[in-house]
């Protein structure tokens, strides 16, 4: 069979992607399922942020921090795809709580979130990032993330209370 | 019920932080390529095959459609599914034939591939 030149050309640039994305999709994952609260919309943020990272490649070497750069790539992902496909949560997640009802309440809470709520409240509880790190992730002034994340708070209270 | 939304939420975030991520998942879907062949074929032939197909597009733009405008007709691959999760079985050569609808009309592309070394 005839062996496709750029294939092969491309094998060391394909390698440091791939050790990326192994280091980084469960990071991403488990974000993404912070954020969505469904595993069919976590599995395709992750797909979405892999090819993003991908065509984003020669960027790589040159990254201080790949994984803030892949977390901002994430929200933009999360909030791209706007809504949340509806999806029963991984076992392994409902084994380790302690209260799976409890559990599948919050993941329907969170659900009804907007998405730019959702990514607020994960970056914050879920990432513990300060509100620089958020403003810069989210590329919006620090206010604004002091004022969106008391809404996210105060909407995701009046939804849980409401259920 | 008394339990505090906010409590609630962090042991949620707690749990999502232990989540097993999905190592590679067979997960064919027919309507975004880079999609389907990075998420099907986890590993190193898997970006291979996604940097051919990407430069692909991205030397010949004038011929080659955007990437969500291409369907994967047809992905056949001998003992690549396997192969591409272990490392030592990935250095053997496997084959991709892809069928592609493109703007163009059908493309297919054949390759072969034994890890990134091909």
């Amino acid at each position: 069979m005839r062996q496709i030149g750029w294939f092969g050309a491309q094998a060391k640039e394909s390698d440091e992607v791939d050790n990326l994305l192994r280091e980084l999709r469960p990071r991403i994952y488990r974000l993404a399922l912070a954020m969505c609260a469904s595993v069919e919309s976590a599995e395709d943020i992750v797909q979405e942020v892999s090819l993003r990272l991908i065509r984003s490649r020669r960027k790589l070497p040159h990254l201080q921090d790949p994984w803030a750069w892949t977390r901002r790539i994430t929200i933009r992902c999360v909030l791209d795809s706007r809504s949340v496909a509806p999806c029963p949560l991984p076992q392994d997640l409902i084994a380790r709580c302690s209260d799976p009802d409890e559990t599948l309440r919050v993941a329907a809470t969170l659900a009804t979130l907007s998405p730019d709520h959702r990514v607020i409240l994960a970056l914050a509880i879920f990432e513990g990032l300060s509100y620089e790190e958020m403003s810069e992730a989210l590329n919006i002034p620090v206010g604004s993330v002091g004022s969106r994340l008391n809404q996210a708070r105060e909407r995701f209270r009046t939804l849980w209370e409401k259920d | 019920m008394n339990t505090q939304p906010e409590d609630a939420l962090k042991r949620f975030y707690e749990a999502c932080a232990h989540a097993q991520a999905p190592a590679h998942a067979h997960r064919i879907q027919p309507h975004s390529l880079g999609r389907n062949v990075v998420w099907a074929l986890a590993g190193p032939a898997a970006v291979g095959l996604m940097l051919g197909v990407l430069s692909l597009s991205e030397r010949r733009p004038s011929r080659a459609p955007a990437l969500s405008a291409m369907t994967i007709r047809q992905l056949r691959q001998d003992d690549a599914m396997d192969s591409v999760a272990d490392p030592r079985r990935s250095q053997r050569v496997g084959q991709f034939r892809i069928c592609l609808d493109t703007w163009h009309g059908p493309m297919s592309c054949q390759r072969r591939f034994s890890s990134c070394n091909a």
